[in-house]
């Protein structure tokens, strides 16, 4: 890709950086849900077993991008930034979900209803079948001591962990392995209880109070597992700046050198927090109800 | 390509299949990926999606007061994409993109 005064206007021609892609992603679930009728009770429960994978083979910047400030600069071959990668792009992810819940909808008087559920939730988050997830624990981090006008020099001591299933193609023995899922808990208490009720106070039926209260889980995408593709050691970004035009790239390891740490770039990249939790969110709304003649007025908050 | 069957099986049981395909070959003129691509034409890139989603539903009912829905599935989605015209680095006078080097050098 070239990309000439690009910032004012200019033109980019060539091949784009995220062009070359190969994904596929699919999920199987089987589940069963029982419901029955029981006097005042109208019970309902179920469970959801769902496997998902996700496979993918990706290059970023595997066909360069060159920079140039202006046409002048084209047409002399004067480069401003020239940006390469290179790496394992390649992830095969697999993740299983294990859901559970019951619920019992009271009918306590003709005037009341009262709800009641709790859903049980393991999401667990994916992992790749040949263990090439990594990320950065800044809690690890140990700096290089080594500088060069103050600078560190080649990658941190420690701070990089990678998945415990790593196979011996991928494996990186000065980075230490931890579990194939890299996070330090696949977060197991996902309990989400559902309350609610509707209440009619009139013996006319025309007022209809209602309100209800909820926890909801939802699995992560495996998309901050697919951002770290692009992150080190797995994957490096080069960057010249004013390289020759005829020699213009960061001369980054060949694809089967990965996983590596490579002296003389930027190990900064987009990474996983080890730390993630399955993320969930609690609503809660409100709501008055009442008829007139033909006309219904209704007034409702959701938080 | 979609379709949906259903049959009662008996008074108590009805199955319940779904089945949906599709495929959709794309021939992109300014493929863009988050704005990094060519804005001038002559750079498209072949982009293949398909896709298949299979559903099978059994619902049994005991009696007038209990049912129960039993769901098997399964869905799959696929993207492909390559550049039509690649720009090789020779074509423009590039020597060599990469080059072998030695590994932990540092160490």
């Amino acid at each position: 890709m070239i990309q000439i005064a690009l910032a004012a206007g200019g033109i980019a021609f060539g091949t784009a950086p995220l062009i070359d892609v190969v994904a596929q992603g699919g999920t199987s679930s089987v589940s069963d849900t029982f419901s029955t009728q029981r006097g005042k009770h109208s019970l309902r429960m179920g469970a959801d077993v769902r496997f998902n994978l996700n496979l993918y083979d990706v290059g970023f910047y595997t066909r360069g991008l060159i920079q140039f400030l202006s046409f002048n600069d084209f047409l002399t071959g004067s480069t401003y930034v020239s940006l390469f990668g290179n790496g394992v792009g390649r992830r095969t992810l697999r993740s299983w979900d294990y859901n559970f819940f019951v619920q019992d909808d009271w009918k306590v008087t003709p005037k009341l209803t009262l709800n009641f559920g709790l859903r049980y939730e393991l999401d667990a988050p994916p992992y790749d079948t040949q263990g090439r997830l990594a990320t950065f624990d800044p809690g690890l981090y140990q700096p290089r001591m080594l500088t060069a006008g103050g600078v560190p020099v080649g990658p941190p001591i420690a701070g990089y962990v990678q998945a415990g299933n790593v196979t011996k193609q991928y494996n990186d023995p000065d980075i230490p392995k931890v579990s194939k899922y890299v996070l330090k808990s696949i977060d197991p208490n996902n309990l989400a209880p559902r309350l609610g009720f509707a209440y009619s106070p009139a013996s006319s039926g025309q007022l209809v109070v209602r309100g209800g209260y909820g926890i909801y889980y939802s699995r992560t995408s495996f998309q901050y597992a697919t951002l770290g593709v692009a992150d080190p050691p797995t994957y490096v970004f080069g960057v010249n700046v004013q390289a020759p035009f005829s020699n213009p790239f960061f001369p980054v390891p060949a694809g089967n050198q990965f996983p590596t740490l490579v002296p003389g770039i930027a190990l900064s990249g987009t990474f996983l927090d080890r730390n993630i939790r399955t993320p969930y969110v609690q609503q809660g709304n409100f709501g008055v109800q009442y008829a007139m003649h033909h006309t219904l007025f209704e007034a409702g908050w959701v938080g | 390509m979609n379709a949906n069957w259903d049959d009662h099986l008996s008074v108590a049981d009805t199955l319940t299949a779904k089945l949906f395909l599709f495929d959709a070959p794309q021939t992109l003129v300014l493929p863009s990926f988050l704005g990094a691509g060519a804005n001038v034409p002559g750079f498209g890139n072949n982009q293949y999606n398909s896709g298949r989603i299979v559903s099978l539903q059994e619902t049994h009912a005991f009696g007038t007061r209990s049912v129960n829905e039993a769901r098997i599935s399964y869905s799959f989605l696929r993207v492909d994409a390559f550049p039509q015209q690649p720009v090789n680095d020779q074509s423009i006078g590039i020597q060599r993109a990469t080059r072998r080097r030695p590994i932990r050098a540092w160490a």
